[in-house]
This record gives C-alpha cells, structure tokens and sequence, in this order.
C-alpha cells in the first residue's frame, strides 16, 4: 500500500513544471488591480463623489494622493474605484462571450455542414466587425451605460471565443477516443461532457484570460470616447479623457490610469500565456 | 451470438462505391478473420456494423446480429447496442483512450450507460476486468492517465474497457499492429484466452497474414471492397483459390513462418 502511495506521489512531482514566469508576473499584475479593486469596496481615501475639500486641481498631497480633477473630486478614488469597473467589464464580457461563444462553436463543430458554414460564416462577419462601431449601435440602441458596454464587448468577443471552440471541438470530435466512446454507447450529451469539455477547456481557458485584457482595453476605448458608462460612475478611460486637457500640468492624473490599463491589460495576456504553457493539451501529452 | 452479414454495400453521396456485396457470417463463439491491405474496405466493413459510418454514406444490404437487422437502426437504438451487445477494441490505445482522463473512469463509461454498477460494486467489476486483462496494481492503474501506462498496459485497458458489459461480439480492428512484436503476441495470447473463456464471438480485422492466422478459424479476404476468398482459416492458408489470397500467403511465407498449418490456433510460443 505504502508502495503504491509513494509512487503515485513521484509520479505527481515529476509531472509537475516549474510555473512559468509569465504565469507569475501576469498573476501578480492581475492581483494587483483585483486588490486595488476589493479595498476600493470597503476603504477609499475619499467618498468618489465628495466635492470641494481640496479644491480644484489640485496637486498631489498627503490628503489628495494624486491630486484632484476640474470638480475637486480626489482623483486616486477615482482610480481606485475604477478597477473596480475595469475587473466587471472583463469578467461579465468574457462570461457573456464564453457562453454566446461555447454554443455557437460546439453547435457548428457538431452540425451538418450547411448550418457549421452558416455559422461560421456569421463568426467571421463579427470578427470582421469593428468592436468601437459594434459598441457604437449597441450604445445608441440601448444608451450609454455600464451594461452596454459588456453587451457588445461580449458580443464582439463571443466571435473570437466560438472559432476557438469550433476548431477545438472539431479536432476533439475527430479523436479516436470519441468514436471508443460512441462505440461504447454514449450518446451526444455525454460526449460532449466526458471528452469535449475537459479537452476544450485548457485552451478556453487561455482564450478567456487573452479576452479578459481585449475587454479592459475596449472599454478604456469606449469610455475614452465618452460612449462608457455615464458618470460617476468612475472608469480608468474617461479618466484619460478628462486628464487630457490638464496633461501639461496634472500629468500623474492622466499616467496613473493609462498605467493601470497598461499594467492589467498585460498582466491578463501573460496570465493566458502563462496558462497555456501550463495547460496545453499538445505540450501535456507529448510528456 | 451470429453475426451475419448480407450483400453489405457501401457508396460515398458522390457514388463511388466503396464496399460491394460483401457477406460472411460468423456462429456463436466463432472467430472471423477479416484481412486485407489498407484501403480494401475492412475497417469500414468494422464501421458499417456498428453504424458509425460518416454521413451522407449510402448503405445497403443486412447486417443481423443474432437475427436482429442491425442496418436502419435509430441512433438511440444503436447506442443501447453499442458497448453491450457489440464492443470494439482499436489499433492505438493511445489515441483511443482520453488523454485527460484516469483510466479507471474510461473503464466505468460503459457500465455507467449499460449497469446499475455504481460506486464499490463498479470498482470490484473494474478489478475484475483488470485481473481478467492480467493486469496487476489495479488501483495504480486506474487511476493512471493513458500516458502513465505503457503500450501494452494501454491495450489491455482498452480491451478491459471493450469487455466491460459482457458483450455478445467484440469487433478487434487491427488491435496489435500499433504494438512491438513480443507486445503483439502477449496481447494475442491474452485475446485467444479471453474469447476462450467469455465465449464472445469475435471479428478480427488486420493487414497481417500471420497474427490472423493465429486467432482465427475462418478468414474472409478482401480487396479493393469486395471479398476476394472466405473459408476456413486452414483452407485459405493451405490451398488459396484466388490470386491474391495466394499471393498473401506466399508474402507472408516468405517474411516469418507461418503458425503450423495443421492447426492454426496451435500456440508453441511461450509468454515471457
């Protein structure tokens, strides 16, 4: 018994690779702004709409971190509060685009040829589709607001995530260890949950962080161009906006969200590269 | 378990005709040869009596299991046979088996879908199967990845996995050729005693002359799509009446000595 225990457990170590170090740094980058985000929730230097205390524009101070903008609002509230809409846009998109996405693709791999060409075909139009004039329609349909914003980003994101799934579940269908399966009696749906998901799911994965970082920089973009949600309601794009007319002598207020952008936007694409290097299904089993 | 095959034929939606008038049958407990080179419409001959034809290929003719059409069939129907009355064990156990998956589970795929086997009592089937497949360290095994296992490990996996719900035929594509030669007879060894012992009519489907020869009492040879010579295994290797079958004894001749043609089932080669 002992013997079997210590062998599994050698077994265990030595599947295991160092991480890798883009996982490391993209996880740090990332835990940075979630951190950010989550203090932002229950302490904040000032409340995001007090007006007047330090006056206009002010210069960093002890009390005001980074100063404060044309209202006198403090501006690292600004910031800080910001993660914490930049972290809802990335997650909710990237859960709308992944369940818009999944189905279409798994729909398409499993269909008849017309309805995959059909699909497939719709895919394309929409990755074709600039995301701002795709955001543009939906803003003008619906308003300007934070829900419009994750609307289109995940609608335009759903695209990038169903040719992911299509190509994938294709290859895993054709895998000779779903036609054992067939062979041993399962049927779509356990197909699907016992050899699609689990095969799938490491390169999803990926895509979903790389999508993550696509949606903070799109909706930085769209509030940038005042189409974001409508203030307050605090967002490291606008924030670029209303700094730019101050660069000259508020520069920190324009670089602190630019850098955060930067920071989280880079710290999603190495937390995917990072992921893929640790998960992908061909690197795993050519061990 | 018989298994009978009548005037199967086979046509791409384009026309081309990939298998024509094939049939052979094979009792209860008998053991079929089915040998060709690729491309002679055996594998597909395995695939039309399963069903698992891609789309859009036309089918024609009988396949009756037991005196049960098997052609026709709704997919729900033939998934209640697949797996239970019909298994099939592949040529690379690797690629047959789930890469992400513990063995054990694999294994537990079929009697989850065709028993009421759960939990402890589907683990002492399990252990069974393994001990039947004379595979040791079964907890070890199952709960491996493929790729923790070897080759011949694999095998006896996926044959465990294909014998999981006693099933009346088990269809053998090409099961050894992905093997190294002393693998390819351990697993020989291993098939011949289990079909033995479980009575299960099997089909065994291969390019090689001599690993045929060794597990089955009747060959049917084909070409091109069409079956080109059936008879018993004795008869075809001794006194060929086609072409090619003779040219493929011959072939074989000349590569590695043929089993004694007496008794083709005759087995002198001892298990390391």
């Amino acid at each position: 018994m002992s013997t079997i225990s210590e062998r599994a457990s050698s077994t265990t170590t030595e599947t295991r690779r160092p991480l890798s170090p883009s996982l490391i740094v993209g996880t740090a980058l990332v835990g940075a702004t979630v951190l950010l985000a989550a203090v932002s929730l229950v302490w904040t230097p000032h409340a995001l709409t007090d007006v007047g205390s330090g006056g206009r524009l002010a210069r960093p101070s002890g009390e005001f971190w980074l100063g404060t903008d044309r209202l006198g609002r403090d501006v690292f509230t600004q910031f800080m509060a910001a993660a914490r809409s930049a972290l809802i846009v990335a997650t909710c998109s990237v859960a709308i685009a992944t369940l818009l996405g999944t189905v279409i693709g798994v729909a398409a791999a499993a269909s008849i040829r017309v309805v995959d060409e059909l699909l497939s075909a719709l895919v394309d139009v929409l990755i074709a589709f600039p995301t701002l004039l795709l955001a543009m329609l939906v803003v003008t349909v619906r308003g300007a607001s934070l829900s419009s914003a994750i609307l289109a980003i995940g609608i335009a994101g759903s695209a990038v995530i169903a040719r992911v799934t299509r190509v994938n579940t294709a290859r895993v269908l054709r895998e000779e260890y779903v036609t054992a399966g067939i062979v041993a009696g399962s049927g779509w749906s356990g197909l699907i949950r016992r050899h699609v998901v689990p095969n799938v799911a490491p390169t999803l994965l990926v895509q979903m962080t790389l999508l993550g970082g696509a949606s903070i920089l799109a909706e930085a973009s769209l509030s940038y161009l005042g189409l974001g949600p409508a203030p307050p309601a605090p967002s490291w794009g606008r924030m670029l906006l209303e700094a730019q007319s101050t660069v000259s002598s508020q520069p920190w207020a324009a670089i602190a969200p630019g850098l955060a952008i930067a920071a989280t936007v880079l710290g999603l694409n190495l937390l995917g590269d990072g992921l893929r290097e640790t998960f992908d299904p061909q690197l795993r089993r050519a061990r | 378990m018989t298994l009978e095959i009548t005037s199967l034929g086979v046509r791409t939606s384009s026309g081309r005709e990939l298998l024509r008038d094939i049939s052979w049958s094979v009792p209860t407990g008998g053991r079929l040869g089915i040998i060709g080179e690729s491309g002679s419409g055996k594998s597909l001959t395995a695939q039309a009596i399963l069903g698992l034809l891609p789309r859009g290929m036309d089918v024609t003719g009988s396949v009756q299991l037991d005196g049960e059409e098997m052609l026709g069939r709704s997919e729900k129907s033939l998934r209640q046979l697949r797996g239970r009355r019909i298994a099939m064990v592949f040529q690379e156990p690797l690629t047959a088996l789930d890469p992400l998956m513990p063995v054990g589970r694999q294994i537990q795929g079929p009697l989850h879908l065709h028993t009421e086997l759960r939990g402890a009592a589907a683990r002492k089937r399990m252990s069974q199967l393994l001990e039947q497949v004379a595979l040791r360290d079964h907890e070890r095994i199952l709960r491996s990845y493929p790729w923790e296992l070897s080759g011949g490990q694999r095998q006896r996996v996926a044959l465990a996995m294909a014998l999981a719900c006693e099933p009346d035929v088990l269809i053998a594509d090409e099961p050894t050729t992905a093997l190294d030669v002393t693998l390819q007879d351990e697993i020989l060894t291993l098939l011949a005693d289990l079909i033995e012992r479980s009575g299960v009519t099997l089909v065994f489907v291969s390019h090689d002359l001599p690993v045929v020869a060794r597990v089955a009492d009747d060959l049917v040879v084909m070409r091109d799509g069409e079956v080109v010579e059936t008879g018993s295994a004795r008869e075809v290797l001794t006194i060929p009446t086609s072409d090619y079958a003779r040219r493929l004894v011959e072939s074989a001749r000349s590569v590695t000595a043929l089993p004694t043609l007496g008794d083709p089932t005759a087995d002198e080669e001892e298990t390391p």
